[in-house]
């Protein structure tokens, strides 16, 4: 049986790397004694598939995971067993029996929505996201496994909008290409703004939260629990 | 603490989880109902500290009590501190994140030498004066230090208040009691330490004099008040079946050194290996029972969630029901894909129909320990295995599909010669010729055969701890003749940086001047020596030079045999005379049997009583 869960991770929680919650959230499965299939082979692991790794000191309220049990169960209750049992920080939000035959959810999100808190780049915000995306190409740096590598990021990002705003800060939020082959990291994003207002990154500490993840389904954008 | 500047900054460090707790099983307490703050200071990195069962174990100890908050420190590594100091933070513990001033008592756990430096940058960074005379005031918490190395901690007894002598398990709870006692009636430090001493156990450093001859030897180790024993015996648990073991443990997030679940099977060593410290210092040796570690192993298991656990102890196959024990364990947890790990190993009790049942679930790399390369020399140690035991395991090994074996040396032993390392390559050849006779037809592979050597350090308490260390040159001599020797096809050579080695002799069996070399050396920069990347050898020995302290005499000279060592105010159980007689017994050449087949009177019995 193939259960969907929808996942948070929380400010308590957020400097662990995508291998930490792997890691934490199999050994919640087991402390939970959930079914969970094994793969075969000399060195056996638990049948989970995370869908595209958080970055780290980002929170989430819209991770997934992707289980296989062995023998058919609840999915609410897998939630409910499952987070009585989990590091404080991490928790399953919903979880929901999916087709066993459609493809792995990596290979079905296209999009992420993120939440971003930063500081006024410049007095009018709006304004500046507009003539942000008004560039025909955002060219920014990538560091690569080999090196740094030029990148234009235009076509990566579908919403930017200044969604609340504080004395000093405001939070926007985005839409930016989240699948297998191209992957924007909201930091990234970022660091471009940074650049084109002509102001220093390191001094401007921004906070990201991942809202959401997409698929294009039946001519709709739709979340991994709406499969 | 100021938990935005917290934020800001582990956003700029490399694995920021290490400063992050929040950890499954993390204890929370609320500090209103709490009467004693107690810091568990490990002097390493997050990975190393949390891989280390003494922690586990007094950690959950301590918060069974319900008058007291055990919380965890770690040595920041150098670009946390490097931040932390740029914005002021000061070290703070994991659970609340308080800083460390704001606790009643830090306790550092002393696991090996090269970790002194760190203790000394981890007081800078909470801003605690290193010198315990500095520390009069109840302004600052009361450091205390435990683990192996307080069976000789005089480099430093300038920075603690008291050490804890032996297995904390019990002592810790007559401590907490009597601070508690004190902290409520506001009793004063000097009176706390005076009725601390009356604990046995409890070693209070500065109740102590040590006085020098002309030569640098000890002259006399006097007692200052009458209050305290001349000797400071050390504590055990007698009945450690019924001992406290932890089950919920915490779970890190990170991958730590040892990312498994701790299970101690026993206490102690019967062998007697003459350079081993653990194998005289846990004396004597004390069992679970089968049925406690099997019910201990599952509420382990299901309170952590780990896919593994480790039997732990000094020598793993020594254990009276090893046999069954495994076929329990396996019986229980093979089903769930929870594999065995069975660390310490001897390579005489390596069967095929044991090993085929501990690797069923998982397959780990295999180390074996013959320690020296010749028969002679094995002797002389003590060690008691041959070349057949190694042969047959080797061969087992292949048989059962392993490619990669790595065998463990320590160069350096007393009575070594040239012929003891050319042993050393000889095993090594008829370990790669033993895998194309023994390996099955269906792997087509090489093998790897990894050949290790340490330095060794002769250690306090050991029937060495008279042996002068070989100098740094004559280490490199022996690790360039075994290059040279090692050159086969299949077989890696590494080895152990011997600076470190000669560093490690020095503080282990050094005196109370050492600690001035301490604090200089912090100056100069030192810190995670232990760690290739930030070893300053050349700082140390401006250290050393500073300080006009001889290296030689504490590493390399050959002590007399009534000479007053820096730590025979110490009582260890194992007496001086029986040290000696293993030592001129190791130059003969002549085996000591294991205890079990008959008491050998290292005078442990003699102390605590009992059946060893």
């Amino acid at each position: 049986m193939r259960i969907i869960a929808k996942f948070s991770i929380d400010d308590r929680v957020k400097y662990i790397s995508h291998l930490d919650t792997m890691r934490a959230i199999h050994r919640g499965m087991a402390r939970a004694n959930i079914p969970i299939e094994f793969s075969g082979g000399f060195n056996p692991h638990p049948k989970i598939a995370f869908a595209f790794a958080l970055p780290v000191g980002t929170t989430s309220t819209g991770e997934y995971m992707d289980i296989e049990v062995k023998h058919p169960m609840d999915p609410s209750a897998l939630k409910e067993r499952v987070n009585s049992v989990l590091p404080k920080g991490i928790q399953i939000l919903a979880a929901r029996e999916i087709d066993e035959a459609l493809p792995s959810l990596t290979s079905m999100i296209e999009r992420a929505e993120y939440r971003v808190n930063i500081p006024y780049l410049t007095d009018d915000m709006d304004d500046f996201f507009q003539k942000f995306l008004n560039q025909k190409n955002i060219i920014i740096d990538k560091k690569t496994k080999k090196g740094i590598r030029k990148m234009d990021i235009r076509e990566m990002i579908f919403s930017l909008e200044v969604i609340k705003k504080w004395e000093s800060r405001i939070e926007f939020k985005t839409q930016l290409m989240c699948a297998g082959q191209s992957n924007l990291n909201p930091e990234l994003l970022v660091r471009a703004m940074a650049e084109f207002a002509n102001i220093d990154y390191a001094q401007h500490l921004p906070k990201f939260h991942r809202d959401e993840m997409y698929i294009y389904r039946n001519n709709r954008w739709i979340t991994p629990l709406e499969l | 603490m100021d938990k935005t500047l917290l934020d800001n900054i582990m956003g700029k460090v490399s694995k920021p989880t290490r400063y992050m707790g929040n950890e499954y099983n993390m204890v929370e307490k609320d500090i209103d109902d709490i009467n004693i703050r107690f810091a568990f200071a490990f002097p390493d990195v997050y990975e190393v500290g949390m891989s280390h069962l003494g922690l586990k174990i007094l950690y959950h100890i301590m918060n069974e009590r319900g008058d007291t908050y055990c919380e965890r420190v770690f040595a920041p590594w150098v670009d946390m501190e490097e931040e932390m100091r740029k914005t002021g933070i000061k070290l703070f513990a994991l659970e609340t994140k308080d800083e460390l001033l704001k606790f009643d008592i830090v306790g550092f756990t002393l696991q090996y030498e090269m970790s002194y430096s760190n203790i000394l940058n981890m007081l800078d960074l909470a801003g605690i004066p290193f010198e315990s005379r500095d520390r009069q005031d109840d302004r600052y918490p009361l450091i205390i230090g435990g683990g192996p190395c307080v069976y000789n901690a005089e480099p430093l007894a300038d920075f603690f208040d008291l050490f804890v002598i032996g297995e904390g398990e019990e002592v810790i709870h007559e401590l907490l009691d009597l601070y508690g006692e004190c902290k409520k009636k506001g009793v004063n430090k000097f009176d706390f330490l005076r009725y601390a001493a009356q604990i046995p156990g409890i070693y209070v450093p500065m109740f102590y004099d040590v006085h020098y001859r002309d030569d640098n030897t000890i002259a006399s180790i006097q007692m200052k008040y009458p209050f305290v024993p001349p000797k400071i015996q050390k504590r055990i648990i007698k009945d450690l079946d019924n001992a406290y073991y932890p089950t919920d443990m915490i779970v890190p997030f990170m991958d730590i050194v040892h990312d498994r679940a701790v299970l101690e099977i026993f206490r102690g060593c019967t062998r007697g290996c003459r350079f081993c410290q653990a194998g005289m210092l846990y004396r004597p040796v004390r069992e679970r029972s089968k049925d406690r570690l099997e019910d201990l192993a599952k509420k382990i298991i299901d309170s952590t969630g780990y896919n593994e656990l480790s039997l732990s102890s000094l020598s793993t196959s020594d254990y009276s029901q090893l046999e069954d024990l495994i076929k329990d364990l396996m019986e229980n947890f093979e089903e769930d894909r929870i594999s065995l790990a069975l660390p310490s190993l001897r390579i005489d009790s390596f069967s095929k129909e044991f090993v085929e049942e501990v690797y069923k679930v998982r397959r780990t790399g295999l180390t074996f320990a013959p320690e020296a390369g010749t028969q002679r020399l094995r002797d002389v140690i003590n060690k008691g295995v041959t070349e057949e035991d190694l042969s047959r395991s080797v061969a087992t090994a292949f048989e059962l599909g392993w490619t990669n074996i790595k065998l463990y040396f320590m160069i350096g032993l007393p009575t070594e010669t040239f012929q003891d390392l050319l042993g050393i390559s000889t095993l090594a050849r008829k370990v790669v010729d033993s895998f194309y006779e023994y390996r099955p037809s269906n792997i087509n592979k090489n093998p790897t055969v990894t050949i290790s050597t340490s330095s060794f350090v002769p250690k306090p308490f050991t029937p060495f701890q008279w042996v002068g260390q070989d100098s740094i040159a004559q280490f490199e001599e022996k690790q360039e003749f075994l290059q040279h020797h090692l050159r086969i096809k299949h077989v890696r050579y590494d080895w152990h940086d011997p600076r470190l080695s000669f560093l490690e002799a020095i503080f282990a069996r050094g005196d109370r001047r050492l600690g001035k070399v301490l604090i200089r050396a912090w100056e100069l920069g030192c810190k995670f020596d232990g760690w290739a990347e930030q070893f300053k050898f050349d700082m140390w020995q401006q250290a050393f030079k500073d300080c006009n302290i001889d290296t030689y005499f504490y590493a390399n000279r050959v002590r007399e045999q009534d000479e007053i060592l820096p730590w025979d105010h110490i009582d260890a159980g194992v007496s001086k005379a029986y040290l000696w007689r293993e030592y001129e017994r190791a130059l003969a050449g002549e085996l000591t049997h294991d205890c079990r087949e008959g008491c050998t009177g290292c005078g442990i019995n003699a102390v605590f009583g009992g059946v060893c």
